[in-house]
């Protein structure tokens, strides 16, 4: 369907390797959505380049998994899990966001869409956790 | 720990051997050969004594001695009556205090002299006289020369050693005695200099902080080239390109790989210019450039070999003429930017550049090496931004895959493996010389280029040492195109070389591509064919055995160029050194320094080659021998085909061996 993107499986790999290892006080949309609006940024510009798809979602891969160790205060990842989970998962949304925004979705709609569903999906694991679920 | 404990253990065995192969033969042969004049402290000295004394007549011309060959009797008293025929020369004769001035057109007696320590001595002119000077030589023999016996008792006792050792004690996993498969992560076990290593490596700025004065220095050589004196050994983009740079590159091979690859300012240009980045990253991976892919058949050190060749057949004019020199970088750095802006990877320092050919090609020797810590971890991981790159870093512009490498020859050391891997799986390792060299020589099959690059250093290192250190007045009159010079050397006319001397050169050109390309590769094939039938095999064809032995010349050739290192800085050390503080050879001093030109310790310049071809000859005999137990499945055969190589080997270290002996 026109512009679905599914935010499933990186929220779950999110819940495991981002948003347990924030260390911020206030936890907002942005902090939560952070290293997918960056994504999704990269994304656009690359299209605007006429850069090629295929290399430039597997390298997404790698800019997600970048901004997450950034996100996290780390500069390497010796889980090898955790690096191939979140290459695959940045691959895979990069793929999906690059064919919406082909299609004709506007950016800020793209945004506004992956970090409502994002901010969505953190607030209910989270109430699952405190209602311990 | 136990594994750090054996490295430390075979460590301090390989210093050892080291040590002993290099002081053994240094101190014997010295001892012997100062034996044969006892109680005599000095080589030669002034004469007080009434007698008779021979007269040696020498003529000095632009740029010989003649004769060239000077035979005198130990304990004979000399006088020298040398006399220039064209512009002012230098009588000087190595280590000793006998120098003299000759003027143009007048005759200097130099003694009495008296001989009292035999062995071979180098007459070099001492007065810069023209584009060719450093290279104006004559050979002085004290009779009897025992030194040259000496030299090749050794070679073959050090022959027969190694032979023996490899069929009683060789093993596939060990060189020399020493475990070749033990490294060291420098990054994780080095204390305080890892880490503190690793975070400079992991700053983006480092490349262009080691490049920025190279390039620096670039402008420099084009500027001293172009309006600089004409006089090669007075001008920055010789002294300093062909003596100081193109000896510590041999040193450099073996100690940091192709580090010099990290610096060299020849691409980075381009490299900028595609990456719109001096330092950092761009966010959006569009490269400047035609994006063009580079033909499979020229990803190989063919044309890089062959570029090293050509550049050596014009080695006598490159090394004499500043101008000529500073025509060939401009071309290299031009084709570095342009191919870089036609390919956006290094294909230029794979492929073209003779420099990058030879390191490369040696980089195998080296004790250094930039690999992961674990390939699996790597393969498991399928992002792989050492190939592709990251927001950190680019992804390998050598276009290797680091996480897989298995050999240094490509690896252009610039570490956005190290910034770029999210495992922290790349390191620096130290490691043992050569040790993936067998794997490498069996893994590569009918592929010849890296076979030819090591026929072409090899025969190269003979050729540069006759043309530039030996006696033979031809050769070097060869490679100069004849070109003869007047006394105004400020006005002398370097690049208009006559017809006749056109085919002097061609003499030159001939006679060495001969022997690198063709004579040398089929005496090699040859051996490698009898080699074959002495292990009795039939199943292994001559050429794969041809083809893995011939990597054996990497590490003997770099013992016998970094031999030719030493002889050129010992030397001509002056020159570089004064160059700093006058680029341009104008008369400045901007340093306020100025060096006479004298030679350090040239009398022992032999004893310090020696101990290097040995080792050369001895690692080429252990590789052969760990190189042949991969092919049959047996020491007997393997030793068999190492023993006839070994002849081989054998006859070439003694070649070298007479060029100095």
């Amino acid at each position: 369907m026109k512009g679905n993107i599914s935010i499933l499986n990186i929220s779950g790999a999110f819940e495991k390797y981002y948003w347990s290892e924030i260390d911020e006080k206030v936890i907002s949309k942005h902090v939560v959505s952070e290293p997918l609006i960056d994504l999704i940024d990269h994304i656009d510009k690359a299209i605007n380049a006429g850069l090629e798809k295929r290399g430039e979602c597997a390298y997404s891969g790698s800019v997600l998994l970048s901004l997450v160790l950034e996100g996290t205060g780390r500069k390497y990842s010796y889980n090898i899990d955790e690096t191939n989970d979140l290459y695959k998962e940045g691959k895979a949304l990069a793929g999906d966001v690059w064919d919406a925004l082909v299609d004709g979705l506007s950016l800020v709609r793209i945004k506004k869409q992956v970090i409502g569903s994002l901010w969505n999906d953190y607030l209910r694991r989270n109430q699952k956790k405190r209602s311990g679920e | 720990m136990a594994k750090i404990n054996k490295f430390r253990r075979g460590n301090i065995i390989f210093i050892l051997i080291i040590l002993m192969l290099l002081l053994a033969p240094l101190g014997i042969s010295y001892f012997i050969i100062s034996g044969q004049a006892q109680k005599v402290l000095r080589a030669f000295e002034l004469s007080d004594e009434d007698g008779e004394a021979r007269v040696i007549e020498i003529t000095a011309s632009q740029f010989q001695f003649n004769p060239n060959v000077i035979h005198v009797d130990l304990g004979e008293k000399i006088i020298f009556r040398v006399t220039s025929t064209d512009v002012m020369h230098g009588f000087y004769i190595d280590g000793k205090d006998v120098f003299a001035e000759v003027p143009p057109g007048e005759t200097v007696e130099i003694g009495p002299l008296q001989f009292n320590q035999p062995g071979k001595f180098k007459i070099r002119c001492a007065i810069t006289c023209g584009p060719l000077h450093p290279f104006m030589i004559a050979d002085l023999i004290v009779e009897p020369d025992y030194t040259l016996f000496v030299f090749v008792a050794l070679t073959v006792l050090t022959a027969i050693t190694v032979l023996l050792y490899v069929k009683t004690k060789g093993r596939e996993d060990r060189i020399l005695g020493i475990n070749r498969k033990v490294k060291i992560d420098v990054l994780k076990r080095v204390r305080i200099i890892g880490p503190l290593l690793k975070r400079v490596l992991q700053w983006r700025g480092i490349h262009f902080v080691l490049i920025l004065p190279n390039l620096l220095f670039f402008m420099l050589i084009f500027a001293t080239g172009f309006f600089g004196n004409p006089t090669g050994n007075k001008n920055f983009s010789i002294a300093v390109v062909w003596i100081l740079w193109f000896a510590l590159i041999e040193f450099m091979i073996i100690f940091a790989s192709r580090t010099w690859c990290t610096m060299c300012p020849l691409p980075a240009v381009g490299e900028w210019i595609a990456r719109r980045r001096f330092i950092g990253v761009h966010n959006v991976r569009k490269w400047f450039s035609l994006n063009k892919k580079w033909p499979k058949s020229l990803d190989n050190m063919w044309i890089g070999a062959l570029s090293f060749l050509v550049m050596s057949l014009m080695i006598l004019w490159l090394v004499t003429r500043p101008v000529v020199s500073a025509i060939l970088f401009l071309i290299l750095i031009v084709m570095g930017t342009v191919l870089y802006l036609i390919v956006p990877a290094r294909h230029f320092c794979r492929s073209i550049c003779p420099a990058g050919a030879y390191i490369g090609y040696h980089s195998n020797e080296s004790i250094f090496e930039v690999r992961s810590r674990s390939k699996a971890i790597c393969d498991a991981h399928p992002g792989k931004e050492c190939i592709r790159g990251s927001p950190k870093g680019y992804g390998c512009p050598w276009k290797l895959y680091p996480g897989g490498n298995q050999e240094n020859t490509y690896c252009g050391q610039c570490y956005e493996c190290l910034k770029n891997c999210p495992l922290d799986n790349m390191t620096i390792k130290a490691r043992m010389i050569g040790e993936d060299l067998p794997e490498k020589a069996i893994r590569t099959k009918n592929n010849y280029d890296e076979s030819w690059m090591g026929f072409i250093r090899f025969s190269l290192v003979i050729f540069y040492t006759l043309a530039f250190f030996g006696p033979y007045w031809f050769l070097k009159d060869w490679g100069n195109m004849g070109n003869a010079y007047g006394a105004n050397l400020a006005s002398i006319n370097l690049l208009t070389p006559t017809m006749g001397g056109f085919q002097k050169w061609l003499n030159w050109a001939l006679l060495v591509s001969f022997v690198a390309l063709i004579a040398f590769p089929a005496i090699f094939y040859g051996f490698s064919w009898l080699a074959r039938k002495a292990a009795k095999v039939k199943d292994i064809p001559t050429k794969d055995m041809f083809g893995a032995y011939s990597y054996v010349l990497a590490p003997f050739g770099l013992t016998l160029w970094i031999g030719f290192a030493i002889t050129l800085i010992l030397v001509n050390w002056a020159y570089p050194v004064n160059a700093f503080s006058d680029p341009f050879g104008w008369g400045w001093n901007l340093f306020g320094f100025k060096f006479d030109w004298y030679p350090i310790f040239p009398h022992l310049i032999p004893f310090i080659q020696l101990p290097l071809i040995l080792l050369g000859l001895a690692l080429a005999i252990n590789f052969t021998y760990i190189i042949s137990l991969k092919f049959f499945n047996g020491r007997k055969p393997a030793f068999r085909s190492t023993a006839v190589m070994t002849v081989l080997y054998t006859g070439s270290a003694l070649l070298f061996v007479y060029l100095i002996g």
